[in-house]
């Protein structure tokens, strides 16, 4: 158990990196090596072979209220022995109720307003209370070379410089990677002692294996496909006792990995002998993806609510383009795609990029396919609006054409950008609702934003007077997440520096500057922008209603949102019938949710992140959707108090709005925009009448005719309606119905009530 | 059994090619996005108002008509009475069943614009080819990746063969393959100079084979039908494929099921499309204030549709 490592013998102060290298390496060189006869990979995330990890550092002491409960309560219970309960309570909670991101952040800042706001848990929710892992190592380096070279590079540095902070950060790297080798070295002599145990042919053989392969990596260079992904494994145990399970993602693996799939391939003689390997291989990327669940992220009851089961997201990304642009899907991404395809599990989280015109036709059917099968993945990206978008925000061509899903949707440059992608989840909806009460939020019931007028008092003679309105609101919450973002930034560089991973990307060795420190090539912040849909409505239903056909004025529909369109039926009526939505390719509307988005964008990108990189907005949602959609009330849109807002930027599911007009639409706004992403839900249910080559060919024209149109993402559910309600009400038939959510997957019956009938009544289209 | 009243009605307009000069414009209720079941992949429709027949079962009666419309729809009407206040002829009463009193009402549309539900609405309004064109083609990505298109339907398309073909004749050029459906009733000489070069396909309905019978419930003789039908078979190499609404009682008979299966044989024709009886419609009918001249409320059953099986056998029927 951690125990801070906070002084040295002398009792003289550590520095901060220092103590996290230190605590690593202690805990790493004492895990219990655990080997299973069944697996094919050595070590475990935590010391047993499923478990939850608890960073008290981070927002592990949100469980401290709820240890009593845990074990019992309705969503994810976790199994709690008696002991671990009392040495929590008792004795690491206590130790570390001050020393964790947001109570230092506070300390250091006199409580300030923005952490009281985001308290309120209306507003916005902070990701880096819990994590600052939305990225992707430079794992090629390290797979192809191990960490020797790492260490040995360190060491020469340290030598070489003189300033002591910068020899701190080298020792740093030097021992938190020395942890890793010792934890390898002791699933070598578990894998020995097995061994010796075992009888001789059978289990005996597995276990030496195992030693073989761990006497060479991951200290060096993995010379098979089996060496590698077991390499990775360890490293990415590594990585998840450093820093939180949440969205720290594996990369292109399809293509990182092939170099040794075609190496193995050319030993082999016979096609026998080929065909055997092709199934081993997809046993163990199969024994991968299993492993990859052997670590539950933590999440309190409010959580369950908030990223309703949601899994750690471990992002993993297939096919698209290499960094030279010639196609990048190859044989391991049918291998990648097979397993997804036989295993449908919601972690790893699978992205899928393709490029039109580069990637075949054959890939993207064969993408669809096996998100047929599985239900809800992989999520498809347009790889040539992402590059786009990522070099109109300065990325150099060559690095954007490398890119990585990171935890939902998000792209990352792999061993380069330190992007912490989903910074924060940001309520747009808010700043509108303050900006039809002046400041005040009607559910907090206080004044949060600034005044920008009184509906009341005919603050806004014309449309664009109530925009400046609401684009003021939106640049006050954006400054107060971003102030949050930043102080809490500055928490993680004292409290949780990041030796380990930064010894996987460029840039931290050569400037001996922590990633958390701006170490990296690109140091942009990534904001989730959610409700776009429901501005764009109430924004439109304002500008028709009450300003161009004068059909109703403000006070009114102002009366009628705060009474939750009680006594004002006709009103709601009117709004729902006659005044064009978002989604159905309106001229006007599109022209108004562009502006929306170009005023997010600005807002963000405008401000500076704690590491000097930039703000970049995506829009999607994880299912923040749904819980900040029950902490807001009516809206013009007439969306009613409490009901979810729509997910990522989906269109709702309305009169006028078909598949095909939202499709047009969400092609239609620009990637530049958005670099951060998007999550475009597709509901399909397919017609029993047609075979299963007819619903992949129809379901393969709506993407390719998407991605044509610009399209940046998109997801299919693919399910009816009937089938998710049976799911409600028998869920013990369907434990494995996986569903999309807003960038992740998750099991249909183990999401909050709320969000199984958000799910249950989004847009479906009939294929 | 069900019960079937027949009223004999012969049709006043349109006549052929009246409202079909080129450049003209056409009346059209809707056009229908993302449609999977009017000819291969993904297909817009495009339904044309106006009709030479007045089939008793008509499914679509909004496209009966060359005129526009008022259609009420009872289900959205949320009874504020806004329509009432707007209508200068007093043709709406809240508290009849029908709600408005066709013969006061002018058409003059008035009350539609105040309706905040939609319950009232416009059946039809003039496009012209640049409009539809451009609606048409927004689509485009959709056909060219789904091998899909366009389907004229209504009504009865060619009632505006002149601007059919200047909007077909585009679409070829711009690669948008079109279908039509049609009842058969036109002519000939026109179809054959200014429509079939740009067409892919035909969907032709056959309802009966006896001229007696295609009188009495459809309002008129099907010699000319029939003889386009034959026709086609021998002017063009694109699909003609006859089509037959199962309207139970009237087409369902066996007489008449074995006469279209021999004559369709005769022909040297394999493939049928059999469109099963969908009794939705009858509300529709009575939201245009039009008298019911059939309303069968029940779907087709199992005994139904094992005789028809057994009659088509030997025929593709696709997906029946
Ligand atoms: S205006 Fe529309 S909703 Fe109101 S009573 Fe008339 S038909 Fe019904
Ligand atoms: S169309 Fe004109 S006349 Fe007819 S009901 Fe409406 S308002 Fe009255």
């Amino acid at each position: 158990m951690k125990t801070g490592f906070e002084h040295d013998r002398e009792g003289t102060r550590r520095p901060p990196i220092l103590r996290q290298a230190q605590a690593l390496n202690y805990i790493l060189t004492n895990k219990k090596p655990l080997i299973r006869t069944n697996s094919m990979l050595a070590g475990t995330t935590t010391s047993r072979d499923v478990g939850v990890m608890i960073y008290p550092e981070g927002h592990g002491i949100t469980l401290w209220p709820e240890l009593k409960t845990i074990a019992t309560r309705k969503i994810q219970p976790y199994d709690i022995d008696e002991h671990t309960r009392e040495l929590l309570d008792k004795k690491v909670f206590p130790f570390w109720s001050d020393r964790n991101v947001r109570e230092y952040a506070r300390a250091a800042n006199n409580s300030p307003r923005y952490q009281e706001l985001d308290e309120k848990f209306v507003l916005y929710f902070m990701w880096k209370t819990v994590a600052l892992s939305h990225t992707v190592p430079d794992f090629p380096r390290i797979l192809k070379h191990g960490l020797l070279p790492v260490i040995e590079d360190a060491e020469r540095r340290k030598n070489t410089v003189d300033d002591e902070r910068q020899k701190t950060f080298y020792s740093a790297t030097e021992i938190a990677l020395r942890g890793i080798l010792h934890y390898a070295d002791h699933l070598r002599e578990e894998a020995l002692r097995l061994m010796a145990k075992a009888q001789k042919n059978g289990p005996a053989e597995h276990y030496k294996r195992f030693a073989d392969m761990l006497e060479r990596v991951p200290a060096s260079g993995a010379r098979t496909l089996y060496e590698a992904v077991q390499s990775l494994w360890i490293l990415w145990i590594a990585l998840h006792n450093e820093s939180t399970n949440a969205g720290l993602s594996l990369g292109h693996l399809d293509l990182w990995l092939q170099p040794y799939f075609e190496s193995d391939m050319q030993g082999l003689k016979t096609d026998r002998e080929r065909e055997d390997y092709v199934k081993q291989t997809i046993e163990l990327i199969g024994n991968f993806f299993f492993k990859c669940q052997d670590h539950v992220p933590l999440v309190a009851d409010i959580g369950n609510k908030l990223f309703g089961g949601s899994s750690s997201d471990q992002a993993i990304t297939l096919g698209g383009v290499d960094k030279n642009g010639s196609s990048a899907v190859n044989d391991m991404t049918y291998i990648f795609l097979k397993v997804t395809e036989m295993l449908t599990i919601r972690d790893p989280n699978m992205n899928a990029r393709y490029y039109p015109g580069i990637n075949s036709d054959d890939y993207l059917r064969r993408l669809v396919e096996v998100n047929m099968v599985t239900s809800a993945t992989p999520s498809i990206h347009n790889d040539k609006a992402m590059i786009q978008s990522l070099k109109s925000i300065q990325f150099k061509e060559e690095d954007a054409r490398q890119w990585c899903a990171t935890g939902c949707v998000e792209p990352t440059i792999p061993g380069k950008h330190f992007g912490h992608t989903n910074s924060m989840m940001f309520n747009m909806v808010a700043a509108l609702e303050m900006s039809l009460n002046n400041g005040v939020h009607p559910l907090a019931e206080e004044q949060i934003g600034i005044k920008t007028g009184s509906i009341e008092e005919d603050a806004f003679p014309t449309f664009e007077d109530f925009f400046h309105a609401f684009e003021r609101q939106l640049r006050f919450l954006a400054y107060q997440t971003i102030d949050c973002n930043n102080s809490f930034g500055f928490a993680h560089q004292v409290i949780r520096p990041t030796p380990t991973l930064s010894s996987m990307f460029e840039g931290p060795m050569e400037k001996a500057k922590d990633l958390t420190e701006g170490g990296a090539v690109y140091n942009t912040s990534g904001v989730a922008c959610i409700g776009l849909t429901d501005i764009v409505d109430s924004l439109m239903t304002i500008k028709k209603l009450v300003y161009d056909e004068k059909k109703t004025d403000f006070k009114t529909l102002h009366k009628a949102v705060d009474n939750n369109f009680e006594d004002y039926i006709k009103l709601h009526t009117l709004i729902q019938n006659k005044v064009a939505k978002f989604g159905s390719d309106t001229p006007e509307v599109n022209r108004l949710a562009q502006r929306v988005v170009d005023t997010v964008f600005d807002i963000f990108y405008n401000r500076t992140n704690y590491r000097g990189g930039h703000y970049l907005v995506g829009f999607w949602s994880m299912s923040n959707h749904v819980a900040f959609g029950t902490l807001s009330g009516a809206l013009p849109s007439g969306r009613l108090r409490y009901k979810p807002f729509t997910p990522g930027l989906t269109p709702e599911n309305v009169k006028g709005v078909d598949l095909l007009s939202s499709i047009r639409t969400i092609a239609g706004l620009k990637p530049e925009k958005m670099p951060n992403n998007i999550a475009f839900n597709v509901k399909v249910a397919p017609d029993s009448r047609d075979t299963h080559e007819e619903t992949v060919d129809q379901i393969t024209a709506y993407a390719k005719s998407y991605f044509e149109l610009g399209g940046m993402q998109m997801q299919f559910n693919i399910v009816t309606t009937e089938t998710l309600k049976d799911a409600m009400e028998n869920p013990d038939n369907y434990r494995n119905l996986l569903v999309r959510v807003s960038g992740y997957n998750a099991y249909f019956v183990e999401l909050d009530k709320d969000l199984q009938l958000e799910i249950v009544n989004r847009q479906q289209m009939r294929v | 059994m069900t019960t079937t009243k027949i009223r004999q009605k012969l049709p006043k307009e349109p006549q052929q090619g009246t409202h079909a000069m080129p450049g003209a414009q056409a009346m059209i209720v809707d056009l229908k996005r993302n449609s999977l079941d009017d000819g291969p992949g993904i297909r817009t429709l495009v339904f044309f108002k106006g009709c030479p027949l007045r089939c008793v079962w008509c499914h679509n009666p909004e496209t009966k008509h060359a005129y526009p419309e008022l259609a009420f729809d009872a289900k959205l009407c949320i009874s504020c009475g806004d329509c009432v206040q707007a209508c200068k002829p007093g043709a709406i009463d809240l508290d009849d069943p029908k709600r408005i009193n066709r013969q006061t009402c002018t058409r003059c549309m008035e009350c539609i614009d105040v309706c905040p539900s939609g319950a009232l609405k416009r059946a039809g309004r003039l496009y012209t080819t640049d409009e539809v064109f451009a609606e048409i083609m927004k689509d485009e990505p959709f056909y060219r990746y789904s091998s899909g298109g366009v389907t004229f339907s209504g009504g009865e398309p060619t009632v505006y063969m002149h601007f059919l073909s200047e909007l077909s004749a585009r679409l070829k050029a711009a690669g948008v393959p079109a279908a039509i459906e049609t009842c058969g009733l036109y002519n000939h000489g026109l179809f054959e100079k200014l429509l079939l070069p740009y067409l892919d396909m035909i969907l032709f309905d056959i309802k009966f084979i006896d001229p007696f019978m295609h009188k009495k419930y459809t309002g008129s003789t099907n010699t000319v039908i029939l003889r386009n039908f034959v026709k086609l078979q021998e002017k063009t190499d694109i699909p003609v494929i006859p089509r037959v609404p199962l309207i139970p009682g009237i087409t369902t008979t066996e007489e008449n099921l074995v006469s279209i299966a021999n004559f369709l044989d005769r022909n040297g024709i394999k493939k049928v499309e059999l469109l099963s009886y969908n009794p939705l419609w009858t509300e529709k009918s009575a939201g245009l204030g039009h008298e019911l001249d059939y309303d069968r409320k029940k779907f087709m059953d199992k005994g139904e549709i094992v005789m028809i099986k057994q009659i088509f056998k030997d025929f593709d029927t696709g997906k029946f």
